[in-house]
């Protein structure tokens, strides 16, 4: 099972977008969670242990966090994330007991040194899938706890660690449990205030787009490597920020609290809560820090309790306690506003400007070939789509279509041949590049984002016409607030041109069947594409919504558009298309208009067999 | 007496797509029939029905006499149904001679050392490459000798019903020729039952007596093959009928 | 770090084997271990994270079963009579538990999909872990001294002791059998089949919940009697030492492949061995270390492990 399928069915499980607990309420109880945490250490019954166990929560709070970004945002399955947590720690504790430099200048040095350093061990191990990065980052976070054992260089102090690291000093020095509570927090809101702002921009959404369907993301135009690496840095730096305070709070640390048991708990922290849920984060670390805690009489049993929990948990509430509720459009649109913007230039519909004299030919297809372990699924293919018109691509099953498509899309590369956009060649660029390009496509077996609403999955389209990064994102730039709106508004506009603005806030996985494919449609027009390639359209439809979709595909055309297709049902290859190419074993074998298609006895034995024995 | 397979309105959805609606058919003992249709009719979909891997959402499936919608999939082929998936599906990294011995695991009877020995003879009779490569990998053969690996591994357990789900798939011409006349071989020389889905509807239809058409879900035509191979609508089910 | 003997060059050959045969010894553990997470990910794709918990658990059961009154009956039964007695009975209690397991926190998970069941495998390791300390207290607990005579003798000039043969012969029939059963039965072919393609041995009458209780049987029976073994061999046992054991035999099974039967056993053993010489030769506090690298690497590299196959991804 893929993690999208199951993020599906954890969806599925969970309320729905609108229901359980709805927005406002939420907002009601953050904000009385916020006003316990600012008032709870002043509280007259609470002493210093208590304090230290909201510190506690607020450490596994921000490690919660900084996972939540590799494991919530992109779904990367990272059991190791406590060695950017040691780092953090190591080269604060370092740093400040050998050169004194004050703790709180570590802060950014020590986030720093944990990105570089996921950086730099994650990069040739990202294209890893599932259990096996799962298992990479295991080992990565035991070479790290081992390494502080064995005492490199006698920078470490081996299992007995450092001790003598300085308190914090901002304006006063940093003492009293009370104060680091409050110094902890306080990064904890800014942090969370920020990873909210990019959780609502392109680059958040880039996250979630990998995480329900990379070879979907991938082939809309993002980018997946740099964000998954992007994510791991970013992750490592908020964890190596953790490592920094905790250092200087507890004054001395050992490689006994970076365990491979820690990052289980981390992982647990952010399933529990629910995945890419910010609240849910620090909820997940409040219930990890304070259960053992009032468990503690039954001192023996405690951890035993715990384990069964987690259990209980994933029977009974698999989606989280508080799974992430996915903004509205009318919220995205708001959070823009704020300040005022610049007026985004109006963007009507999705035209793309034709020059229709100037050049005919829009994609070439010389001489392909592909073949996989010895069985070949095209080999001497070629193909022509003319710009402004429809071409339909059909053949017996296994003719080696969908293959073509993929060779086309940058999904797979061709053993021979070249495929030529607007007389370029793009057989060797990257599935995001040929979108960037101008290519967008649908696919077979529909891949729509099932737990994003319909508008952010047609916003993937937008992704690679924009251009925010992180901290145009974060620090909501004007530049980035323009480019967003501007996203908006054509993503709408997309939603609307296959009729789909009703849907508009509801989650993918709620629509019908059929309106996905529009859904699919939709996410492929927002790429401003001149050439969009559709896998099988109308597989799944009924007669009725066939002619509907013959409809929007001529009008699409019409307005300017190149699409290819593939396609078994030849109701629609009629009513659509200028121009059929057949397929069979990997080859062009005939094409034409469809008329002659269906008289030509080469088609017709591809597809009713030959009759002589 | 009641045919050996009966299919009653049989109604099948995958979520809100109905990929099967109001499908009846029956194959009678020692009988070729032949579902015919495009791509995504949902002729693999019977199949699975069928066999149990899809639990249908109304309908009846009789054979002989005996309810199936109630029977676990897995004890089906102890009772005499054998399916052969689409795509082969061999299994790769077990030897010919290991798949070829699975075949019978579901069948208690056959069991006995003898008994299989007597089927794995005239298995290997019938596809005299297979034995030649009984200690190869699977997934070293090649698409038609794993075809041929797959109906022998259905053939062991000795079926009375074989459900074959495009054998023709994929393959060379030559080779199609090859798996159609081993086909009728089986048929005849084994006295089974077959359910044939096909792509290649003019070779299917020779094999056949009779034949269903599907399109959309909806057995559209049906009768004597002889009748359909002449039947304009066969070939207006998969290249479409507009009159040009 | 310990200085190596490498230099003193009469012992340099002897230090060798004994070093191969310990490293042998080590690698059976490992390799009984790294059998049960291969046959569950074979078969269910899933890492069981509470099968090195279940190793610690079969090596308390064989403290319980070897120390006090129960140990006055295992005496009673002689040398082999006793160390067959308790195997067995620590294959059994484990193998129960392991079936617990599957059906406690696997079963109602799987449809909520891979990441929670990461989660409940986690849990279910806590859980197990906790449950061990409760029960027998957080401090290591000692196996008798003498429960194998500690022979030390020559064989084929390579001095070993009585417990390291008892031991690498247990391992090695154990693994002989399971060879046997995995390759040559066909119980053992439905299970590969199982692992390769459910629904196609569905299709030919294979009941793939059986198989599934299988693997989750046989795979912590044989975890259980390796930690049994390793308590006899160490004779210190502490309630957390699934979590390291389990990470290394783990390590084992990527190393052979996962899912891949012969692998896990290979893996095991080459883990042991090289672990070892690393020890001896380079250096004891820094092996761990490259034992991690050496995964990473595989995976980078190979992986499908030194045994495996490619297989092609499919859009």
């Amino acid at each position: 099972m893929n993690l999208s399928s199951s993020i599906l069915k954890r969806i599925l499980h969970a309320p729905d977008n609108r229901g359980g607990l709805g927005g406002t309420q939420r907002r009601r109880i953050g904000i009385a969670a916020a006003a316990f945490f600012a008032l709870f250490p002043l509280l007259p019954f609470v002493d210093n242990y208590w304090i230290d166990v909201g510190f506690y929560v607020g450490i596994y709070a921000l490690l919660g966090l900084s996972l939540n970004i590799v494991l919530g945002e992109v779904g990367l399955f990272d059991l190791g994330h406590t060695a950017f947590y040691a780092i953090g720690a190591y080269v604060t504790a370092i740093l400040n007991t050998r050169f004194h430099v004050p703790i709180l200048l570590l802060l950014p040095v020590s986030a720093i040194a944990a990105g570089l350093f996921a950086w730099l061990v994650t990069a040739p191990i990202i294209h890893l899938k599932g259990d096996y990065l799962c298992i990479v980052t295991i080992g990565i976070g035991e070479i790290v706890r081992l390494s502080m054992i064995n005492n490199p260089l006698g920078l470490t102090g081996g299992p007995n660690g450092i001790n003598g690291i300085d308190n914090p000093h901002f304006f006063i020095p940093i003492l009293s449990s009370r104060q680091f509570y409050y110094l902890l927090w306080a990064i904890i809101g800014i942090s969370a205030f920020l990873l909210t702002r990019l959780q609502r921009s392109r680059v958040g959404r880039a996250w979630n787009y990998i995480r329900e369907d990379e070879t979907a993301a991938k082939a809309l135009g993002v980018n997946v490597r740099h964000y998954k690496l992007s994510a791991f840095v970013l992750g490592a730096a908020l964890a190596g920020v953790a490592g920094n305070i905790y250092a200087s709070k507890q004054m001395s640390i050992s490689p006994e609290s970076f365990t491979f048991m820690e990052s289980s708990l981390l992982f647990c922290i952010v399933l529990l809560g629910g995945l890419g849920s910010i609240p849910g984060s620090v909820i997940g670390a409040f219930v990890v820090t304070v259960f053992p805690e009032i468990f503690r009489p039954f001192a023996k049993y405690r951890l035993m309790f715990f384990g069964l929990a987690l259990l209980v948990m994933m029977i009974f509430k698999p989606a989280g306690i508080l799974p992430r509720l996915r903004d509205s459009g009318e919220r995205l649109r708001k959070a823009l506003e704020g300040k005022k913007t610049g007026k985004s230039r109006p963007n009507a519909v999705p035209v793309v400007e034709t020059d229709r004299a100037e050049q005919k030919l829009l994609l070439c297809i010389e001489n392909l070939g592909l073949s996989f372990g010895g069985v070949t699924a095209v080999s001497g293919m070629e193909l022509e789509v003319d710009k402004g018109r429809i071409t339909a691509l059909i053949g017996p099953n296994g003719a080696g279509k969908t293959t073509v498509f993929n060779i086309i899309t940058g999904i797979y590369k061709p053993m021979s041949g070249r495929i030529l956009l607007r007389g370029k060649d793009i057989s060797s660029k990257q599935p995001y590049q040929i979108a960037e390009e101008g290519v967008a496509r649908t696919f077979q077996n529909i891949r729509i984002f099932p737990s994003l609403t319909c508008l952010e999955n047609v916003l993937c389209g937008q992704h690679s016409r924009g251009k925010a990064g992180f901290f145009a994102s974060m620090l909501r730039l004007p530049s980035q607030r323009a480019e967003e709106s501007r996203m908006l508004e054509k993503a709408q506009a997309c939603l609307a041109r296959v009729g789909l603005s009703d849907s508009a806030d509801s989650l993918a996985a709620a629509l019908p069947y059929g309106k996905r494919r529009y859904l699919e449609i939709a996410r492929a027009l927002a790429a401003e594409p001149e050439l969009i390639v559709l896998d099988e359209p109308s597989s799944g439809l009924n007669d009725a919504e066939t002619v509907e979709l013959a409809a929007l595909l001529k009008s699409l055309v019409r307005e300017g558009l190149t699409i290819f297709l593939i396609e078994h049902d030849m109701n629609l290859v009629d009513m659509v298309s200028d121009h059929v190419v057949v397929m069979q074993s990997g080859k062009k074998i005939a094409e034409g208009p469809m008329c002659d298609m269906r008289q030509d006895p080469k088609v017709i034995e591809a597809y009713l067999g030959s009759d002589e024995d | 007496m009641a045919p050996l397979l009966e299919i009653k309105d049989l109604c099948l959805d995958y979520g809100a797509v109905r990929a099967l609606n109001s499908v009846s058919l029956k194959v009678e003992e020692n009988e070729i029939v032949t579902v015919l249709g495009a791509n995504g009719a949902g002729k693999t979909s019977l199949l699975k029905a069928i066999s149990g891997l899809i639990r249908p959402s109304k309908g009846s499936i009789q054979f002989r006499g005996e309810d199936l919608s109630r029977i676990q999939a897995f004890s089906l082929a102890g009772r005499g149904i054998a399916h052969v998936p689409e795509g082969r599906r061999v299994f790769s990294t077990l030897s010919v001679q290991e798949n070829l011995t699975l075949g019978r695991y579901g069948v208690r009877a056959l069991r006995k050392k003898a008994d299989l020995d007597n089927l794995e003879e005239r298995v290997y009779a019938l596809f005299p490459i297979l034995k030649e490569r009984r200690s190869q990998l699977a997934g070293t053969l090649s698409g038609g000798e794993q075809q041929m690996l797959a109906i022998g591994r259905a053939l062991v357990s000795s079926p009375s019903l074989l459900l074959l789900d495009e054998p023709s798939l994929g393959l060379a011409p030559i080779i199609v020729q090859e798996i159609f006349s081993l086909i009728k071989k089986i048929h005849k020389e084994e006295k089974i039952a077959i359910l044939l889905v096909e792509q290649n509807a003019r070779k299917a239809l020779k094999a056949a007596s009779r034949a269903y058409i599907l399109e959309l879900g909806k057995i559209v035509v049906s009768g004597d093959s002889a009748d359909l191979a002449q039947d304009p609508r066969v070939q207006a089910a998969y290249l479409g009928a507009k009159a040009c | 770090m310990s200085r190596p003997v490498f230099f003193d060059k009469g012992k340099k050959v002897s230090t060798f084997f004994e070093q191969l045969v310990n490293g042998l010894t080590v690698g059976s553990f490992y390799a009984l271990v790294a059998l049960g997470y291969s046959m569950v990910y074979g078969v269910m794709k899933l890492i069981n994270f509470a099968h090195g918990d279940l190793f610690a658990l079969g090596a308390y059961l064989g403290y319980s079963l070897l120390t006090g009154a129960t140990g006055k009956i295992t005496a009673s039964m002689g040398l082999w009579g006793g160390i067959g007695f308790t195997a067995l009975l620590v294959a059994l209690s484990v193998a129960l538990a392991g079936v617990l397991v599957e059906r406690i926190a696997y079963r109602p998970v799987y449809p909520s999909g891979r990441l929670s069941l990461v989660v409940s495998a986690l849990g279910m390791a806590i859980f197990i872990q906790n449950a061990i300390m409760a029960i027998w207290g957080s401090r290591p607990r000692a196996f008798p001294a003498s429960v194998v005579p500690s022979l030390r003798f020559s064989l084929f000039g390579i001095p070993v002791t009585l417990l390291q043969v008892t031991i690498l012969g247990i391992s090695f029939a154990l693994m002989l059998i399971i060879w046997l059963i995995v390759e040559k039965s066909n119980f053992g072919a439905a299970v590969r089949a199982s692992a390769l393609d459910r629904e196609t041995a569905t299709l030919l009458g294979i009941d793939v919940r059986k198989v599934i209780f299988f693997v989750f049987a046989l795979g912590p029976g044989l975890g259980g009697v390796a930690g049994l073994m390793n308590g006899l061999y160490y004779r210190a046992i502490s309630f957390n030492m699934g979590w390291n054991y389990g990470l290394k035999a783990f390590t084992a099974t990527i190393l052979g492949g996962i899912g891949n039967i012969p692998g896990a056993m290979l893996g095991g053993l080459i883990l042991g061995v090289v672990e070892s010489l690393l020890a001896g030769y380079v250096s004891g506090a820094w092996k761990d270390v490259f034992v991690f690298i050496l995964l990473i690497a595989v995976l980078i590299f190979r992986p499908t492990g030194l045994l495996g196959e490619k297989t092609a991804e499919k859009v």
